[in-house]
């Protein structure tokens, strides 16, 4: 039986353009991950993407990723969004998103598009989302304590085997069949 | 009585084989070769073709099937032959296939007012192997 294989990405939208030693009351961690204010929709995420695998790879590269490249789950409170993409051709659109240096809106702030997972299947992708959300709160409380170190690019960028780890591309699981075709949740 | 002296035990030596010096096999050449010819359908005579045309066709090619990483392929012309519209170029190994694909689907451009593409009239890993198949369309008829 031939199954079609996918993989999932994480993608996180992390804002850079903070001038640097702001003292504020919200810790540097936050702010580097905070919520994506304006008209972020997932058909303009598709379309940056989609414009963005055309300038690099041209017609051969955008041809598979057009037919096969969803976005699964958008928050724009934790400015985070899931894509799916097929298992052939996950690194065009993984380099194109490094590429893509502002939001894909008209005016769009400058940030990264960070990917921080990649998976075979979808259950995977959630529970990493959780599981970093649990780790950011948690990082945001030390800073403000005083706790951490006060440097929070280093913090969210975590150089070393811990950011190799979160990487890892997982093996197939067996089981991706409570994916829900074209489903975006919002929130 | 008998006529021939028996015969020796040992054999007459035999010349010794030609010896190898050295062998080696190449397996993976840092170059391939194409060799490209550029056609207009709709008139007969052959467009006016020197480097710098040849490098902006290819280019344009490159670009639109391979978007930025197929106008940053490394592509050496080696010559160009204005009179019949003939070039050879090279490229790395690894990347021949994209390029043949590139310029196989390019749909040509209006070059004033008279269609032109670039066909690919062999390409391969040995250069030698290419030259001498150019004169084969002639032996087939």
């Amino acid at each position: 039986m031939v199954r079609l294989k996918d993989r999932y990405l994480l993608v996180n939208i992390v804002y850079t353009d903070l001038p640097p030693g702001q003292k504020g009351p919200v810790p540097d961690l936050l702010l580097y991950n905070q919520p994506t204010i304006g008209e972020l929709k997932p058909q303009t995420i598709l379309r940056g993407i989609r414009s963005q695998v055309n300038a690099l790879f041209g017609d051969c590269g955008s041809g598979p990723v057009e037919r096969s490249l969803q976005v699964k789950y958008l928050s724009t409170a934790t400015s985070t969004f899931i894509l799916r993409i097929s298992r052939a051709h996950y690194r065009l659109v993984w380099a194109a998103l490094t590429f893509m240096d502002r939001l894909p809106v008209k005016d769009g702030r400058p940030c990264i598009f960070r990917v921080v997972r990649v998976s075979g299947t979808i259950r995977k992708v959630e529970e990493e989302a959780i599981r970093r959300a649990k780790l950011l709160v948690l990082a945001a409380k030390d800073e403000m304590a005083g706790k951490a170190p006060s440097d929070a690019l280093n913090t969210l960028f975590r150089g070393g085997k811990d950011a190799a780890r979160n990487l890892v591309l997982v093996n197939d699981d067996h089981e991706d069949a409570e994916m829900d075709e074209g489903e975006v949740s919002d929130g | 009585m008998d006529l021939d002296p028996p015969t020796t035990s040992t054999q007459p030596s035999k010349s010794s084989k030609s010896q190898v010096l050295t062998q080696t096999t190449i397996r993976s050449p840092p170059f391939s070769y194409a060799h490209l010819s550029l056609s207009s359908p709709s008139s007969s005579h052959t467009p006016h073709l020197d480097a710098l045309t040849t490098r902006s066709y290819l280019s344009a090619a490159l670009r639109q099937f391979l978007g930025d990483t197929g106008a940053s392929m490394a592509i050496d012309i080696l010559l160009v032959n204005a009179t019949n519209g003939e070039c050879w170029v090279r490229v790395p190994r690894e990347d021949l296939g994209a390029f043949a694909a590139a310029v196989t689907a390019y749909p040509g451009h209006l070059v004033q007012g008279e269609e032109v593409l670039m066909r690919v009239v062999g390409c391969g890993d040995w250069l030698g192997a290419l030259v001498g198949k150019e004169g084969e369309g002639e032996v087939w008829g």
